[in-house]
Parts: C-alpha cells; sequence; structure tokens
C-alpha cells in the first residue's frame, strides 16, 4: 500500500513538474513569430550566396553542443537564449551595432514549435530597437533542415 | 541490449519521453534492457537536478560533440539509438517517438 502510495506521488510530482515545464516553454515558444520576421534556409542561402545586398551577421542562439558538431559558416556562437546568461551575451554583442544592421538568428535544436530559444532572442533584439531582424525557420532540426539538404556547413568552436 | 537517450533539459519533447524510459528501465531490466541517457547540455549542473526530480534510474552521462558525431550527428533532440546484444544499432528515432514504438523493437530484440 505504501509503495503504492509513493509511486502515486512520483507519477503526480512528474506530471506537475512537466505542466510547469511545458507552459513556461509555451511562453516563449517560436510559433508565434509572425511569418513575416522568418527566413528560410534556401532564402538565406541566397542571400549569402548572392553579390548583392547586405551579408547578415548571423548569430546561433542555442546549445554549444549542436554548434561545435555543425553551424552556419561565419555564425557565431552566442549561448541558448532560453537562459539569461545567452541573453546578456547576446544582448552585449549587437549593443554596439547600428539598430538597422540586418541580423539572423538560428538554433534548431528541435522542432519549430518546441525551440526555447530564437523567440526570447528575437524579443530581445526587437526590445533593443532592431528593425532588420530575421529568424531562421527550421521546421524539424538543424540536421534535417540544413545539414541534409546539402547547405553550407562549418565545425568547430 | 541498449536504449541510447540523447536529451537535454531545455528539450520539452525529450522530458516528455523520460518517465517512459523510466518505466520502460523497470519493466525490463531483468530481460537484458540497459537504457543510457546522454545529455547534451552544455554543463552538469541542470542535469544533476533533473536526474533527481524525474527518478531517474538508468545512468546518465554527459555529451559532447564528439559523441554526437560518432553517431552520426546529433543535430537535433531527442534522438533514441536501439543497440542490440551485437553492439549493432537496430533503430534510430528522431524526434519524441510514441514509446509503443520503441517498446515493440525491444520486444523484437528478445
Amino acid at each position: 500500500m505504501n509503495l503504492l502510495v509513493k509511486n502515486r506521488d512520483v507519477v503526480l510530482t512528474v506530471a506537475v513538474m512537466l505542466l510547469i515545464l511545458v507552459s513556461g516553454v509555451l511562453a516563449f515558444q517560436a510559433s508565434s513569430i509572425p511569418a513575416t520576421r522568418l527566413i528560410n534556409p534556401d532564402e538565406l542561402v541566397n542571400a549569402l550566396q548572392s553579390s548583392k545586398g547586405e551579408k547578415p551577421l548571423m548569430i546561433q542562439v542555442g546549445s554549444h553542443v549542436l554548434y561545435a558538431q555543425a553551424h552556419i559558416p561565419g555564425s557565431e556562437y552566442i549561448g541558448p537564449a532560453s537562459s539569461q546568461s545567452g541573453l546578456q551575451q547576446l544582448r552585449k554583442r549587437v549593443e554596439p551595432l547600428s539598430r538597422s544592421k540586418f541580423i539572423v538568428i538560428y538554433c534548431g535544436c528541435c522542432p519549430w514549435s518546441h525551440c526555447p530559444n530564437v523567440k526570447p532572442a528575437d524579443d530581445a533584439l526587437r526590445a533593443m530597437g532592431f528593425t532588420n531582424i530575421k529568424v531562421l525557420y527550421i521546421a524539424n532540426n538543424f540536421g534535417a533542415d540544413w545539414v541534409d539538404k546539402g547547405y553550407p556547413v562549418a565545425k568547430g568552436e | 541490449m541498449v536504449l541510447l537517450d540523447f536529451w537535454a533539459t531545455w528539450c520539452v519533447p525529450c522530458l516528455e519521453e523520460i518517465p517512459h524510459f523510466v518505466e520502460l528501465q523497470n519493466r525490463y531490466r531483468d530481460r537484458g534492457l540497459q537504457i543510457v541517457g546522454i545529455s547534451m547540455d552544455d554543463g552538469p549542473e541542470p542535469v544533476r537536478d533533473f536526474y533527481q526530480r524525474f527518478h531517474i534510474n538508468y545512468p546518465v552521462v554527459m555529451g559532447n560533440a564528439r559523441i554526437g558525431e560518432l553517431y552520426g550527428g546529433v543535430l537535433g533532440l531527442p534522438i533514441a539509438f536501439l543497440v542490440d546484444r551485437d553492439g549493432r544499432i537496430y533503430s534510430k528515432h528522431i524526434g519524441a517517438t510514441d514509446i509503443s514504438v520503441i517498446e515493440r523493437e525491444i520486444g523484437a530484440l528478445m
């Protein structure tokens, strides 16, 4: 009987924790970013390969382990924007830049609706007054939607 | 057989799977299943916390880029590999997977 009660308590605790966690993450979910602020992988590749137009500053706002395995050449690692330290790094990096600077942020850690990083990064940049921000739309993950498509990739720190 | 689960504490679909993995480990431990979690978090602090709070009953180790590359690139989470008794990868599941699918595969390998 005691074991049953204990197991029930464990299940309830885990369920409540998950609920709190999911609610918290949903508040930051990428799905709420308007489509007009998104850029698709093929559009970004075209922009990078074109001889015309301003080249964006590209910032990866996800996990370092994922960045070290594969990232867009020329993009900078800044730290997960779902954390306060990541957001601080992001703000510090862009502070000296013109507010009209073309910036692309991306993550690719998880399916788009579950990414905890791009929405806080987008919000932070907009709050600082940046007007030319695009968020790279990665539907599933960076592996499936960028690496496996044959787009340019760099590895390492 | 070994079920390798690449996950991270900030990955919601990963966390949704963990209670199911705890249950699988309990159910099939005596029949040769060993689950191993590989955290792709940038540091161990949040992992220790989750390990205790989720009552995880299998080992969790910290992953890195090299481990990811050895498994063909772990460029999105969660990813789970089921490895048979001969050390061969039997299946790879990208994204949150219905636990019944994995359980069927475990049954087939027994």
